[in-house]
């Protein structure tokens, strides 16, 4: 029994340093290997940039080995941003013409609601319902261009 | 006001507080983790936060990687804005301590 606990312990001892050795071996190859997963997360614009300035932040860190995999995080975080820009800028775009559909729809309803429920014509409904409907149909106007004025004002505010 | 105000977190407010220490003086990414302890992977996106709502400038370092011997480094400074709001912050985050303090004692 001794001699195999002997046995087993000399063994572990042996794997646990040629498992450190190779882990050491292999570190400087993975840290390169995130660096360079790093930077080309990054869009094509930002990657010269950061990956000179990433790494002279590394040179001055010397030996910190797999802390280049917190460069990660800096990626994944700056992309979500610069995608995030993107995003808001598509959003704002379509939302004008969000607007412009919801208004043709709007009308388009106006017509076909009356044909289905209504039992006048467009033509001899009363007034105030005419009045109501430009009203609403104005507004609708109103709301396109303050939303059109917006995101031409957030379009120039965000940065390329 | 470039891209809205940066989220305000206490690794934001201790960026902030390095440049407030000296507002001239342009440092380095590798510098300001050095003196805020903060790690490469929230540092970085800060700084973009606070460049992209132009409360920073970056340029690089004036010399070539060749006789400097290393890579060059990107320089930020806080702007005429960054300064004015982060000053502001920071009057209003003392003030809130400031009351915070005067309550429990």
């Amino acid at each position: 029994m001794a001699k195999h606990i002997a046995v087993l312990g000399v063994t572990a001892t042996l794997l646990v340093n040629w498992l450190s050795n190779e882990a050491k071996a292999w570190l400087p190859w993975c840290a390169r290997r995130f660096f360079d997963i790093s930077v080309r997360l990054l869009p094509a614009s930002r990657r010269e940039r950061y990956s000179e300035e990433w790494r002279g932040h590394i040179e001055s860190f010397p030996g910190t080995g797999l802390a280049s995999a917190q460069f990660l995080l800096a990626a994944f975080e700056i992309r979500g941003l610069l995608m995030k820009d993107v995003f808001l800028r598509r959003w704002i775009h379509y939302r004008t013409h969000a607007v412009w559909i919801g208004f043709l729809v709007y009308c388009w309803l106006n017509v076909q609601l009356s044909r289905i429920f209504g039992s006048q014509k467009p033509s001899t409904r009363e007034p105030s319902v005419e009045n109501s409907n430009l009203v609403i149909a104005a507004l609708l106007i109103l709301i396109m261009f303050v939303l059109m004025e917006q995101s031409s004002k957030k379009q120039s505010a965000i940065a390329v | 006001m470039g891209n809205g105000a940066p989220r305000m977190t206490t690794q934001t407010l201790g960026i902030l507080g390095v440049f407030l220490a000296c507002p001239s003086q342009e440092i380095a990414g590798a510098d300001i983790a050095k003196r805020t302890g903060l790690k490469s992977g929230t540092l970085y996106p800060a700084l973009f936060r606070l460049e992209r709502a132009e409360w920073l400038q970056s340029k690089w370092e004036e010399g070539v990687p060749k006789e400097l011997g290393r890579p060059r480094r990107r320089m930020y400074i806080l702007t005429a804005l960054g300064e004015e709001q982060a000053r502001l912050i920071c009057s209003r985050v003392t003030e809130m301590i400031g009351g915070i303090a005067w309550q429990s004692t």
